[in-house]
């Protein structure tokens, strides 16, 4: 039996400043996305403004929004309080600076600030790892949830281990230039695949019974996609180094699987839940995980049937990577944030006033019709970015980008309004 | 015609807390997710009420709730808010587990069931 704990969240400043953070590189990085469209129209990706792009984006919005909300969510998904809450804040500042150093590095191509700045970012994120890690060894009793959460955390060691070498590979060259791609496809895997997925179905075990208020659900199939998923990154990553088609697609479809498992058990929770008229933000993060699964598909099918170096072949992949950043994570993390923010508000503004005067409810801080309009305009945005890319259409491309720069400053706008409440 | 304040205030706190009066107070404590009262949801295993003391044996919807100090807190006074109680305490358990079960009918229909 879980014993009656009191809340072991942290002060709400520090996951606030990350989320604030995380939506700010948002914005830049979708403004900065614009220049990008002859590159990735182009297929030429490997190149110092998609690495700009690709960082702001993955570690400026997504890491720092998901690591602020992990400061939230982990005192309250496995009740343990944090480690330590100044670590939190000395890895914010760090990672902020350097994060802005590493950029500027790219940009210039400065090869020292690179250097530096790339160091600086590794120990923000080890921070994180080790406050992290010393928080869940207070666990007494693991579940999947946790074991899953963990398995992100891991796989975001792995992800800035490799990152860093590849740093070191840019500014002094440590390793045999062979090394480069595989060290490259490894450090995108963990990182894409490994890190945010791992987190995304953790806290979506926790978060969908939560906001759906559904009970007697059997978790079996977490198990299915814990150990199947784990196989599907270890089975892409082995395939790099060894160049084997067979162990790459093997990894493809062991992910796949593993995704329609996870499917299959967030659609029995939501078919137990009481509450039947979900909240829109919380609908898109449903919807984030049908898109996730038709990518893996995709994924899956086009490394079996299609994969060559032909540049319909190349644009085809860039999409998919593209809408697996975009509309599984991003989206996912979106639609989360529309039920974090309010929370987080609503527990500093009116917490002390509950039970002494009326206090507004969650739902009153957002207005789901405006969730619904944003989230849409950004999902349609982003099918047609990915089709312009996949197309070589350059206006679509443009047409869309410029769309989804207006959806997402709705959507931070949105979210600041909030504290207006 | 003018009430004599001081002697009010002393009756009302000379007055027995019940277990209704608890209830009705309860009824205005909600789970701002759901936007429910704490009493509709089923949270409320027990109320005993002792001259000025009241006590309360709650549960949450899951271990673990983020707005667990939130509503302990909100309930804790509500029922300080009552003429007469002095003290408030929220024995907060897990067992026996909420269910969606211990829900009343309006806190059903809220959540989209007929």
């Amino acid at each position: 039996m879980l014993s009656p704990s009191s809340s072991k969240t942290p002060s709400l400043r520090l996951p606030f400043q990350y989320i604030c953070l995380g939506l700010v590189f948002l914005v830049i990085s979708q403004i900065l996305m614009l220049k990008a469209g002859p590159l990735l129209l182009e297929g030429n990706i490997r190149t110092p403004y998609i690495w700009i792009l690709s960082h702001m984006l993955i570690v400026g919005w997504a890491s720092m929004v998901v690591m602020g909300a992990m400061y939230q969510l982990v005192p309250v998904a496995f009740l343990v309080p944090i480690f330590s809450e100044r670590i939190g804040y000395i890895q914010f500042y760090l990672m902020t600076l350097s994060l802005l150093g590493f950029i500027a590095g790219f940009w210039f191509m400065n090869k020292s600030c690179l250097l530096v700045s790339g160091i600086f970012l590794v120990i923000g994120f080890i921070l994180f790892i080790f406050n992290m890690g010393a928080s869940f060894k207070k666990i007494e009793q693991w579940t999947m949830i946790s074991k899953t959460v963990f398995s992100a955390i891991v796989y975001l060691g792995l992800t800035i281990l490799l990152g860093l070498i590849l740093v070191l590979q840019l500014t002094i060259g440590i390793l045999p230039g062979s090394w480069h791609t595989p060290i490259l496809y490894s450090h995108i895997t963990f990182g894409m695949i490994g890190w945010f997925s791992f987190l995304i179905f953790g806290f979506s075990y926790k978060m969908v019974p939560m906001f759906s208020l559904a009970h007697d659900f059997s978790m079996k199939m977490s198990t299915y996609t814990f150990y199947l998923f784990h196989i599907g990154i270890l089975s892409l990553v082995s395939s790099y180094w060894l160049e084997s088609s067979v162990l790459l697609f093997s990894g493809a479809m062991f992910l796949f699987i593993a995704f329609v498992f996870f499917t299959i058990l967030v659609g029995n929770i939501l078919k137990h839940r009481m509450k039947r008229n979900l909240d829109k933000g919380f609908t898109f993060s449903l919807l984030s995980i049908l898109i996730g699964l038709v990518v893996h598909s995709l994924f899956a099918v086009s490394l079996r049937f299609f994969l060559n170096n032909t540049p319909l072949s190349i644009q085809w992949m860039i999409s998919l990577g593209y809408l697996y950043i975009m509309l599984w994570i991003t989206l996912s993390i979106a639609g989360y944030l529309y039920k974090i923010i309010p929370f987080l508000w609503w527990t500093k503004k009116y917490s002390h006033l509950a039970g002494k005067m009326k206090v507004p409810m969650l739902k009153d801080f957002v207005s789901d019709r405006a969730v619904s309009v944003i989230l849409t305009g950004m999902t349609i945005s982003i099918l047609g970015v990915a089709s312009g890319i996949f197309l070589g259409t350059m206006s679509l491309f443009y047409i869309s980008q410029t769309s989804l720069i207006m959806f997402t400053f709705a959507f931070v706008y949105s979210l600041f309004m909030i504290f207006k409440k | 015609m003018c009430t004599n304040q001081p002697q009010f205030a002393k009756e009302m706190n000379h007055m027995k807390v019940t277990e209704s009066m608890v209830i009705e107070k309860l009824k205005e404590v909600y789970d701002p997710e759901l936007g429910i009262s704490v009493y509709d949801l089923g949270l409320i295993y027990k109320i005993l009420p002792l001259d000025d003391i009241v006590n309360i044996r709650m549960t949450l919807t899951t271990p673990g709730c983020p707005l667990h100090d939130s509503i302990i807190s909100a309930v804790e006074h509500a029922v300080l808010s009552i003429p007469g109680v002095k003290i408030a305490s929220v024995d907060l358990v897990w067992e026996p587990a909420w269910k969606p079960l211990m829900m009343s009918k309006e806190a059903k229909s809220v959540l989209g069931h007929k």
